[in-house]
């Protein structure tokens, strides 16, 4: 079976520079993947090529078997695209807006008033649409740009930086938004600096940086790729030399050191290992008061794979 | 408006009416527009004295028609200029892109608004000038003349002011060319009123026929300055990858058809001389050749988007050939529009031998439209061939396309530079200067046709390879195609 976006092998260059370099993934039916990168990683490069507005130099990208080079109209038919500066226009409406659009994807007639009273609908943008945009917030304008991209009822969805921008309040209705999306079978890929949203929206993630895809997968595959081991953060009433002494002599516990008012230590033996390592130090007569097994954040996970190349 | 019709209106016009009938610019510029023009009829009309003069209709609609000018030929014009950059400016060119919309629907979406503000320019003059063909002293015909002409020429001048706004997205470019728009409103301005001073102003009665033929010609050079445009802002809009090309081809082809069929109805139903129809068929096949300086810069191979749409039959791939983007195919296409004009000729004298006699041989004639194709193919074949290795380069075609008129001027110019620096004095009788070749052939006095011919025709050796290459590479698309859909099947 074929996934909803494929991208294979796709490189674009812009003279000498390598925008993006044989890049190659896929997203699935229903699936939410964030795409993360530096600033000039290529993220929006790869994006476009998606969206069928740059052409690759080599490769090809799939959408739902529609090939962007050799049936770039059927691709369209099939993609929604909200690009990082989404375009508005000055003295028009937000009805007028979607109008216009729903008109240039070829809406017609009865249709095209059902589905812009539909997209303003899950947009909750119905009660603002005699407002003229220039009047907007951000968050609104953000909104609009969704709804537009949802006229044509795509299946796969490209959104670029789409919480670019947004205040608190914008960007949690933004995740909602997308989980409506996702919960209506749309695939997503959605590109954004803010790691905290992406973590919470994604399904999965792709890290690229100087046009490499670094590593892509779900996120706790990411995280454990990335440390095999239980990092762990350790108190004891005892104080910290007699909890590093206990814990040296307890099978599985690695790298001990001192950190604070606790200690921190690696531990290989996953959730069981860590229950039998803190039933150990009770046993030894230690009184734990906070023993808290460290997660890596999608931030730790971002600087653990790029290394901050600018091109 | 009923959803049907509704649904059938571009939608950029439908998006362009409804934002300018809300922005600031046509509220206020409208009402002013009508109310100055209304405030100046009213101090006209108080200096008009009908006893003094008997054509007060004359003096009333001179002010008047300069107001209707301002607006048609300078503010329409400006606005189509800055709907055009407001998709860059406002970010929407792409979203446009990944629509169902084509560049061609997005440049005449624009033209039709512009000719739909216009119109309601138009309605706000239509009391004042019905007032001054009641005042008397107008002829209905020359006024109605007057009015079409300058409702064209705000098309022509809009369609320009969209192909120079697409032009560029650099700030100080866009300065540029918004400076030159302004420029060519005034001096379009001033050519209008020239116009109308000649057929109305002056009675119909006093118009000469010179000035119906350079009103004609005007109109001529609107029709190109319209084709120009429009194909201009449609190649800059496309997705380089698209086909660009076949559309603006066709429309072109078309139009020229129909130009041409325009000049043989006109010289049939007025029953001029032979040499009467040459004239039109050059100036035709001159506009035409417009839209070839673009045509033949364009990059030689087709793009994976265009090989895929060449027809899989064998036959209409030959025959969709020179409708096909490419530098050399171009040619080809350039070679079809001579044959065309070359047939009305034909047709024309053959249809001239039972009206006129006395007139200039019919190979002469011939000679005469082979020449001028001739001097045409050269400026076009020799410039494309030089560029033709850079064409996949954006830059590189817009500087062949600038080097192809500027090459045509060199010709001209630097022969005689030659002979003054030799001879003491500039000699402009030579074979690369057409004027002084079309004015001798015009006295009969012959002229460097031969010269000319020949030079076309290596200039075709020239380009033979590339025109090759080009027939090859659609019959290799076509092949391809044909392999595919069978594995389709």
């Amino acid at each position: 079976m074929t996934g909803a976006l494929e991208v294979r092998g796709v490189t674009k260059r812009y003279g000498k520079l390598k925008a993006v370099d044989n890049v190659s993934f896929t997203v699935e039916p229903g699936q939410i993947v964030g795409f993360i990168g530096p600033n000039g990683a290529g993220k929006t490069t790869t994006m476009r090529i998606c969206a069928t507005l740059v052409y690759p130099d080599t490769g090809d990208v799939l959408v739902r078997g529609k090939s962007v080079l050799d049936d770039p109209r059927e691709v369209r038919k099939m993609l929604g695209f909200m690009p990082d500066s989404y375009g508005t226009y000055s003295n028009t409406t937000i009805w007028e807006y979607l109008d216009f659009f729903a008109r240039a994807y070829g809406l017609r007639g009865d249709a095209r008033a059902r589905r812009v009273g539909e997209v303003m609908e899950f947009t909750s943008l119905a009660p603002l649409q005699e407002k003229e945009i220039a009047s907007l917030s951000k968050g609104m304008k953000q909104r609009l740009c969704l709804a537009k991209t949802l006229l044509h009822d795509p299946p796969v969805m490209i959104l670029d930086e789409p919480a670019a921008g947004l205040d608190p309040r914008a960007r949690v209705e933004l995740r909602e938004l997308v989980h409506a999306l996702a919960g209506m079978k749309k695939s997503i890929l959605l590109s954004s600096h803010i790691l905290t949203e992406l973590t919470e929206m994604c399904d999965s993630v792709l890290v690229i940086e100087s046009g490499e895809l670094k590593a892509s997968g779900a996120l706790a595959d990411l995280k454990r790729k990335l440390r095999p081991t239980a990092l762990v953060f350790v108190r004891t009433l005892q104080g910290v030399e007699a909890t590093e002494r206990a814990l040296l002599e307890l099978p599985g516990v690695e790298r001990v050191r001192a950190e604070g008012e606790g200690v921190m230590f690696e531990h290989q033996g996953g959730p069981e290992g860590l229950a039998a390592t803190l039933a150990a130090l009770i046993r030894v007569g230690l009184a734990p008061i906070e023993f808290t097994p460290q997660e890596l954040d999608l931030e730790e996970v971002f600087l653990s794979l790029t290394q901050g190349k600018l091109q | 408006m009923p959803t049907a019709f509704s649904d059938r209106l571009n939608p950029i016009l439908v998006k362009e009416v409804r934002a300018a009938l809300r922005g600031r610019v046509f509220r206020i510029l409208f009402p002013l527009v009508a109310v100055v023009a209304v405030f100046v009829a009213m101090i006209n009309l108080m200096d008009l004295n009908p006893a003094r003069d008997a054509n007060v209709g004359r003096d009333f609609l001179e002010p008047i028609y300069v107001m209707l000018c301002i607006a048609l030929l300078g503010i329409v014009p400006l606005t189509a200029f800055f709907s055009m950059g407001s998709e860059w400016e406002e970010n929407t060119f792409d979203l446009l892109s990944i629509s169902d919309l084509r560049p061609r629907h997005i440049v005449f979406g624009k033209l039709l608004s512009a000719g739909i503000e216009a119109t309601l320019y138009f309605s706000a003059f239509v009391p004042l000038l019905v007032m001054a063909f009641l005042l008397r002293g107008i002829d209905i015909g020359a006024l109605s003349f007057c009015l079409l002409f300058t409702y064209l020429a705000s098309f022509a001048a809009s369609a320009l002011a969209l192909a120079l706004s697409s032009l560029s997205r650099i700030r100080i470019v866009r300065v540029l060319l918004l400076c030159m728009v302004a420029a060519g409103g005034i001096g379009l301005v001033a050519a209008a009123y020239e116009i109308t001073q000649s057929l109305v102003m002056r009675g119909a009665s006093s118009v000469s026929s010179r000035a119906w033929d350079q009103a004609i010609i005007t109109f001529g050079f609107m029709a190109a300055a319209l084709f120009l445009g429009t194909t201009v802002a449609c190649e800059r809009l496309s997705h380089p990858e698209e086909n660009h090309s076949t559309g603006p081809r066709v429309l072109v082809t078309t139009i020229y058809a129909s130009l041409l069929g325009f000049c043989t109805y006109m010289w049939f139903s007025l029953g001029g001389t032979a040499r009467n129809i040459v004239e039109p068929l050059i100036m035709v096949l001159f506009i035409a050749s417009l839209a070839h300086v673009f045509f033949v810069t364009e990059r030689e191979d087709m793009t994976h988007r265009v090989r895929r749409s060449v027809p899989a039959n064998r036959f209409l791939a030959i025959l969709a050939t020179p409708f096909l983007p490419g530098g050399g195919r171009a040619l080809l296409l350039f070679g079809l529009h001579v044959l065309m004009a070359s047939a009305v000729l034909t047709v024309g004298l053959v249809r001239a031998r039972t009206r006129s006699s006395g007139d200039l041989p019919d190979v002469v004639l011939f000679e005469l439209l082979t020449a001028f194709a001739a001097y045409l193919f050269i400026y076009l074949g020799v410039v494309s061939w030089v560029a033709r290795k850079y064409s996949a380069r954006t830059g590189a075609r817009w500087i062949a396309r600038v080097a192809i008129p500027v090459t045509f001027v060199l010709g001209i110019l630097l022969p005689a530079f030659f002979s003054f620096v030799v001879g003491g004095r500039p000699d402009f009788d030579h074979a690369l200067n057409p004027f002084v070749m079309f004015y001798n052939w015009s006295k009969a006095a012959g002229g460097a046709g031969d010269k000319v011919i020949v030079a076309a025709i290596l200039v075709g050796l020239l380009n033979l390879p590339r025109v090759v290459s080009g027939v090859l590479e659609v019959l290799r698309a076509s092949a391809e195609n044909r392999t595919r859909s069978k594995a389709t099947e």
